[in-house]
């Protein structure tokens, strides 16, 4: 065991205005002080190297603005937070009747007993030592609730900036969406120095309700974001997850999706990009508790310098989920002979009149692709530039905002190293039918 | 020959009357004297089973330092199977069939009817097409056969024993070689107190002119089986190695943990199959079946290649990977693999993959078959270095449930460090199509004939690597998973 980490999280917070806030809180931090921090001999935590975190002391975050505005989608609703604390609330007349979008703290005094019916019901403290960690500190975040019926025609997008180095921010995000409700949401945590961030999303998806959730963690190579999203689908119910981290010392999300309701599907996509030192690592489990559901899973890494990538992916189904269909897919491309990959698809089934299906592969650029565009005057960086990008193409294509998904296009362009003057946009489209990448 | 894989309908209704209907059929206890230790595991015990066996002082210090270092070491927990836990002073770890013996014609005659009941009657092994058996009584070998002819190749067969005293440069040589002491809590027990086992050497440039296999068979009560078998084909050789097991019944469950070692020298070719049909325990509680916890693992030369076949369908708990580490270039590793749990049987098997050489290709089929309660899982790595240049790998991993109570699982890990790797993996879970059922009925197909013939179109492409005889058993062994699946 290693010695003691130098990362001491500091538990003295204000006592939160709310009873069940406060109870909850309490509840945690003895939870975390039994947790600790994860080690190696924990099997879910074997191959991840805490260190980013563990190894450096981390400060809560102070009232910070942010000094560069940061990107934010076009037409849409928009709350921010900057280390911890909301910057920018919603004008409630902009939102169609039955949508509330408010940051938590003051949701303790307005909507009590959604956070009382909500909050920590889906993350789980127990056995995951973050979520703990993240549920004893401030408890503060965006709370989106859809009343039965209704639609949120703008895409949300919720921010959560942490600015400054050696500080910790713990964002919370609690979503709600009743039977027949539809929204699509973008939660981007975005960290510009030497920080942790911790964040905890629980997304509640009714009956007949359709959420698409695209999730982004954009930090620098010194940041680490090491958070956890858990989901419960009700019947006939869609839920649909992009996730995207670009790079970081440290990136890991714990994604955990139950199929509670009949009929219920999900899908879920990932793209994970690192070089240099960095660790990134999807942990996602599909469980399936009940008949004729439907999963897919679409995770893709691409490895740079000395990076490690990591998908473990588990589908549970359980002994009465008859008739599930569910799919997996992890595809890993290593552009270094330094970086390393992990690929540990998991499969638990225990009800027999099922279809479950994983696939899984790690490789290099195909070398005849490459000398097929090298051979029409594409140069070597380019030409693994416009590969690479094919190879995230099928993640990036699930994302439903259009802005997002060019977004994201570009930042893997740049990340890839070529912006590539002499390469034209319609070259591209033409060799690899790439047209999203068109702005 | 052509007819071996055809199912052949008659037979398989009656094979599967008779397995839905039969009590588990090897589950007879012979009675013969045995001198036993008295449980309990120290280091005199440790001291007192090398002094028994006379050998020399290198291997019981060996002995010793895998005792002392299993004292250090933690019994997995790891592997998805559940069971109460193993009193390990509980267990008695020596027992040995009295007297020595030195012809056939000494052997005793119940053994020899013991073998009987088995079909592997002692004399008339000769006339079993080629296959020399070297049959392991508990833990003493007892009777050896063909070595004359084997001899005249310079091919050494012999008890693990023998090859401690008559050639104990080699075993010195190997012995740990590929599984050390260190490796994991049940091969360090091994390595403490194995009793006894297998030794084969095969000479360079030679290739072994028949099959060669040991019927393992465990007897006396209370007493752990610890084989252990090292297997060397020096450069340019080629053998083929069978391995068989049956058990009788007992009550109490018994602890096996063997570790079989293999070495495959520059171009030299190692075949292990393996047909495993331990007691499974009581159909309703699982009580009294086999723990098997085995250690296999094969070391790989220049352009030499290791291929296990395995078909597990016995024990109460299976932990077992067979792995390759493919140490030279252009080495090849295969693991194919049929494992059903049926009743309250659990097995968590799979295989390693370890690419260290340029050019070393492997590839991993997997077959898992669940019916009635039981669990099955396949685990496996398959492991890419950093200086391991065009490695291949394809794995695949099917699963099939017959019953709604069973669980089929998988975990493959996958972990690559060279970008020049290319490794696939696939993996389905599905259960018997009705429509498939429906389209043998309408062919005037009994559903059961289907069934048998659905179970045996799934496990084809792991049986047609198995040497004909085992091809045989394991089509009939699979038979016991059908029960309860029709209808």
């Amino acid at each position: 065991m290693a010695s003691k980490p130098l990362f001491q999280p500091d538990f003295a917070s204000p006592a939160h205005p709310m009873k069940i806030l406060a109870t909850l809180g309490s509840k945690a931090r003895d939870r975390f002080e039994e947790l600790g921090f994860p080690s190696r001999r924990d099997e879910d935590w074997r191959l991840t190297s805490l260190a980013p975190v563990t190894d450096h002391q981390f400060a809560k975050a102070p009232e910070a603005t942010v000094t560069t505005e940061g990107w934010t989608l076009p037409d849409a609703v928009i709350i921010t937070f900057v280390n911890d604390r909301v910057v920018t609330e919603i004008d409630k007349g902009d939102l169609p009747p039955g949508v509330t979008i408010t940051a938590l703290s003051s949701a303790a005094a307005t909507h009590p007993h959604l956070i009382e019916n909500h909050l920590g019901r889906l993350a789980r403290i127990d056995d995951q030592p973050f979520v703990a960690l993240n549920t004893a500190q401030g408890l503060e975040g965006a709370l989106i609730h859809l009343a039965p019926g209704t639609n949120l025609d703008r895409p949300l997008d919720i921010v959560y900036n942490t600015t400054g180095d050696d500080i910790v921010t713990y964002p919370r995000t609690l979503i709600i969406a009743e039977e027949g409700a539809k929204a699509t949401v973008l939660e981007t945590f975005v960290g510009d120095g030497r920080s942790l961030i911790c964040p905890v999303t629980e997304v509640a998806v009714g009956p007949n309700t359709s959420l698409s959730h695209t999730r982004l963690v954009e930090i620098n190579t010194e940041g680490s974001c090491v958070g956890s999203l858990s989901v419960t689908v009700d019947e006939h119910a869609t839920y649909r997850l992009s996730s995207a981290a670009l790079g970081g010392s440290l990136v890991r999300a714990d994604i955990r999706v139950d199929l509670v309701g009949e009929g219920a599907d999900t899908v879920l996509d990932g793209l994970t990009l690192v070089g240099g030192n960095e660790q990134g690592t999807a942990h996602v489990i599909v469980d399936h508790r009940v008949p004729n559901c439907t999963s897919t899973q679409r995770f893709r890494s691409v490895l740079d310098g000395r990076s490690k990538a990591v998908f473990t992916g588990r589908i549970i189904v359980a002994e009465d989920a008859q008739k599930t269909d569910a799919r997996q897919s992890s595809r890993s491309l290593l552009r270094s002979s330094d970086a390393v990959a992990h690929n540990n698809p998991q499969l638990e089934i225990y009800a027999d009149d099922v279809r479950c299906t994983h696939g899984s592969t790690v490789g290099q650029l195909n070398p005849e692709a490459l000398f097929y565009l090298r051979a029409r005057g594409i140069d070597r960086s380019t030409a693994e530039g416009i590969l690479t990008l094919a190879f995230a193409a099928e993640v990036l294509e699930g994302i439903p905002i259009e802005a997002v998904r060019s977004r994201l296009a570009d930042q893997l362009t740049a990340r890839l190293g070529q912006p590539s003057h002499q390469f034209s946009k319609r070259k591209a489209q033409d060799t690899m039918k790439f047209g999203d990448l068109e702005r | 020959m052509v007819g071996l894989y055809e199912v052949h309908m008659t037979d398989s209704t009656t094979m599967l009357e008779e397995f839905a209907n039969r009590e588990y059929e090897h589950g007879f206890v012979t009675d013969i004297e045995e001198e036993t230790f008295p449980p309990g595991l120290n280091e005199d015990v440790v001291r007192a089973i090398s002094a028994k066996k006379s050998e020399p002082d290198w291997l019981t210090q060996w002995r010793l330092k895998a005792y002392r270092h299993w004292l250090t070491m933690e019994e997995p927990s790891w592997p998805k199977v559940h069971y109460d836990a193993v009193d390990y002073q509980a267990i008695s770890y020596f027992a040995a069939p009295k007297k020595l013996l030195e012809s056939l014609d000494e052997v005793d005659p119940e053994i020899l009817e013991t073998y009987k009941k088995l079909g592997i009657p002692l004399d008339e092994q000769k006339a079993l097409a080629g296959v020399a058996v070297d049959a392991v009584f508990d833990s003493v070998s007892v009777a050896t056969t063909y070595k004359d002819k084997l001899a005249e190749e310079g091919i050494i067969f012999c008890s693990f024993s023998e090859a401690v005293q008559e050639h104990p440069d080699l075993v010195r040589r190997y012995l740990g070689s590929v599984v050390p002491h260190t490796d994991n809590f049940f091969a360090a027990l091994n390595s403490a107190v194995f009793s006894d086992g297998s030794f084969v050497y095969i000479p360079e440039g030679v290739r072994c002119p028949m099959e060669l296999s040991t019927y393992f068979r465990i007897n006396a009560a209370n007493t752990g089986q610890f084989e252990r078998t090292l297997l060397i084909a020096d450069k340019d050789a080629q053998v083929s190695y069978l391995e068989g097991c049956t058990a009788p019944q007992r009550d109490e469950n018994q602890l096996h943990a063997a570790v079989v070692e293999l070495v495959a020298l520059d171009r030299a070719k190692i075949k292990y199959s393996t047909v495993q049909n331990w007691y499974p325990g009581d159909k309703e509680t699982g009580k009294g079946g086999i723990f098997n916890f085995v250690t296999k693992r094969g070391i790989c030369g220049e352009e030499s290649k290791i291929s296990w076949t395995q078909v597990e369908t016995g024990s109460a708990i299976t932990w077992k990977y067979p792995s390759v580490i493919l140490k030279g270039d252009k080495s090849v590793g295969e693991f194919y693999s049929v494992a059903l749990t049926a009743g309250r049987q659990q097995a968590d098997t799979g295989t390693k993959m370890v690419h260290l050489g340029k050019d070393t290709r492997s590839t991993i089929i997997s077959k898992g078959i669940s019916a009635g309660k039981g669990q099955n899982s396949y685990r496996g790595l398959v492991k890419v270095a950093k200086g391991a240049d065009n490695a291949r790998n394809f794995s695949q991993c099917d699963s099939m449930l017959i019953g709604s109570e069973c669980g089929a699982h998988t975990f493959p890990y996958i972990e690559i460090r060279n970008p020049s790797a290319q490794v696939e993996h696939e993996a389905t879970t599905s259960k018997i199509g009705e429509d498939q059922i429906f389209y043998c009925n309408q062919r005037g197909l009994s559903t059961e004939d289907a069934v048998t013939m659905i179970v045996n179109g799934f496990c084809k492409e792991v049986f047609k690597e198995l040497p004909m005889e085992f091809a045989v058993e394991a089509q009939k062994l699979l038979g016991v998973s059908l029960e309860g699946s029709v209808g």
